[in-house]
């Protein structure tokens, strides 16, 4: 009885005990996130002018918005078809990057080697090193499998598929994956690593009492690795999403950078809002579509 | 007859075992076997541009364009290496990256952690904004808010204090320029903003989740306070998920070069790769660009050097935890 009193009150002095968790974050943000967001919301709606006395700031309505939306007409086709890259990339990266977890958390020689191998698209994805590496000539053609020179050429192969009858949908997925195995390897790495540490947290006493009572190695799949793996592995759905938006490689983000770069403050915050709404939306159904499954389950 | 029939039925129960086992044995070589070839492309397309950083950063000049030459050179030599290293100022650029990486990574671990804990554990009011915040911070481009951050940084107030202290300085505000200065990376880190933090705060929020409150609850049985929890329980139990996200964020500091470009451009390794092309340009005055790249690669390979060999370290930590937390199953 006196052991339940106690529960009561931890969990009711919890609700306060939170915040101070949680506020060196919430200064952090206040100063270093909403603030410049503001800011942000502000530029876009003014016309800034760089004077010698500083910065001033002119009110221009939704000018800069009805540039970016309807006089530009590259940025609604491009904010689309980045929402249709995800339904192709988003799967594929998973599917790949569970698989590849799975394989380097079994035990067999060499797998420190292989993780190390696998940790290496961790470092170039992003920074300088994948601008080196893509910018150079011949380590680009290796690159895309689209290029000229491209080893991983299957457009023969194609044909064939396509007339013994298989379905166009199917063999573009499929030729997809193989035309672009280089960019979801490197796009995988974030998600290996931590479906790895996530695959790490399931006892083995789990598996080994599974065994006992006949599983097989499939069952045991589908019934314990993935279910313990569910919060990982939404987190790896929700960064993949994330990731295809904000790719500088993507069209839309180009055009953010490149406005921003000539100095046009104005179109680039409006078209950063107006991609920003997409991205919170698509992220809004991603978290839906989460937590129906995870009470489903 | 009904003996014999029983003895043939024994019989051919053992064979099938026997069977199954001979089946299953030959099924684990089958796909060790399978596994093997699918690592080894998988590797060689991830190594690739790797090898060709290591062709490229040891072959002379002379032979950069020599179509005999597809990987390994002629002769080998340590000039484009010492070019790399001289036009990047090396020493000073790649100490002042490690004390920015090491300081703002264990920072950033830091109070990630503590925000993540409590968002995941505690129903506080303010909590479901916060949480949009987080996602916010996620998904946010970071173009949209360099420039004020920039600016953030050009007049630092000190969190608005140096702008409070104002009436007492006749009207001008207290401020202090970070641009240049290593602090600027490190103090948003301090209060969990640093690079990415949105995402090292939301792994943390779901490793969390995963995890059994029946080890928080025996504390609070014991009469451990909230934070002596959490430094005494959880964190010793999260090892696998700290030491992810540690080296996420780790190269994360390591390799930016967005943010690092903006505020601390002098003093950045990244921004010192991406400038040796200029630098060959301005020192030599040739713009051979066969040159450009082999001194470029060799940087490449000097930048990663120092970050996976840290991994290889750290990899020993990717340890099974449950099997020390006492809670199985």
């Amino acid at each position: 009885m006196a052991k339940k009193k106690k529960f009561k009150s931890y969990y009711r002095r919890k609700e306060y005990i939170g915040i101070w968790f949680v506020l060196p974050w919430v200064i952090g943000l206040a100063y270093f996130f909403i603030y410049p967001i503001v800011f942000s919301i502000v530029n876009s709606f003014c016309q800034m002018d760089v004077t010698p006395a500083g910065y001033s700031f002119s009110f221009v309505g939704a000018k800069y918005y009805k540039n970016v939306l309807f006089i530009d007409q590259r940025n609604l086709p491009n904010i689309l078809s980045s929402i249709g890259n995800l339904l192709y990339n988003v799967p594929m990266v998973l599917i790949f990057s569970l698989f590849v977890a799975v394989i380097l958390n079994q035990k067999f020689k060499g797998r420190i080697l292989l993780r190390a191998i696998f940790f290496l698209p961790i470092i170039t994805t992003g920074g300088v090193v994948m601008k080196i590496i893509t910018g150079d000539g011949v380590a680009q053609s290796m690159m895309n499998g689209t290029g000229g020179t491209a080893i991983f050429q299957v457009t023969s192969m194609e044909e064939m598929l396509l007339n013994s009858g298989i379905p166009q949908e199917i063999t573009t997925f499929i030729f997809q994956f193989i035309n672009n195995i280089f960019g979801l390897i490197w796009k995988s790495g974030i998600q290996i690593l931590l479906l790895l540490a996530g695959l790490q947290t399931i006892s083995p006493a789990m598996y080994e009492a599974a065994s006992i009572d006949g599983a097989t190695g499939w069952e045991k799949f589908w019934k314990i690795t993935l279910p313990t793996l569910y919060p990982v592995l939404s987190l790896a759905l929700v960064y993949t999403v994330i990731d295809s938006f904000v790719d500088t490689t993507n069209p839309v983000m180009n055009t953010i950078i490149s406005s921003a770069q000539s100095l046009n403050f104005g179109n680039s915050s409006a078209l950063c809002w107006v991609y920003f709404t997409v991205i919170a939306l698509v992220v809004g159904i991603v978290f839906l579509i989460i937590n129906k499954a995870s009470k489903n389950r | 007859m009904v003996r014999l029939k029983k003895r043939k039925i024994l019989f051919k129960k053992a064979d099938k075992r026997d069977l199954s086992r001979v089946s299953r044995r030959s099924k684990a070589v089958l796909w060790a076997v399978c596994r093997a070839i699918l690592m080894c492309g998988l590797s060689f397309v991830i190594l690739y541009p790797i090898l060709y950083m290591l062709s490229m950063s040891f072959r002379p000049i002379n032979q950069m364009a020599d179509p005999s030459i597809i990987w390994i050179p002629k002769s080998l030599t340590l000039e484009n290496m010492q070019r790399a290293i001289k036009y990047m100022s090396f020493k000073e650029t790649v100490t002042n990256t490690a004390i920015i990486t090491l300081v703002g990574t264990v920072l950033q671990i830091f109070s990630a952690s503590l925000a993540g804990y409590g968002m995941s554990r505690f129903k506080f009011k303010g909590r479901g904004v916060l949480f949009a915040l987080l996602i916010a911070t996620i998904i946010m481009p970071p173009q949209n808010i360099i420039i004020p951050l920039y600016r953030q940084f050009q007049n630092f107030d000190f969190f608005w204090i140096g702008r409070l202290l104002a009436p007492f300085r006749g009207g001008e505000a207290f401020t202090v320029s970070l641009i240049d200065n290593p602090i600027s990376m490190i103090l948003p880190a301090l209060f969990a903003n640093g690079i990415r933090s949105g995402l090292v705060i939301y792994i943390f929020m779901q490793f969390f989740k995963g995890m059994p409150e029946e080890l928080e609850e025996a504390a609070c049985v014991d009469g451990c306070g909230a934070f002596a929890t959490y430094f005494k329980i959880i964190m010793p139990n999260m090892m696998p998920a700290i030491v992810t996200v540690f080296v996420f964020s780790m190269v994360w500091y390591w390799t930016d070069f967005f943010y690092s470009a903006m505020l601390n451009p002098q003093t950045s390794l990244s921004v010192a790769l991406n400038g040796i092309g200029t630098q060959i340009a301005y020192d030599t005055k040739s713009t051979n660009p066969l040159e450009v790249q082999a001194v470029t690669q060799a940087g490449c390979l000097i930048f990663i050097a120092p970050i996976l060999t840290v991994y290889l370290f750290l990899q020993r930590l990717f340890v099974q935890s449950v099997e020390r937390s006492g809670i199985t199953g």
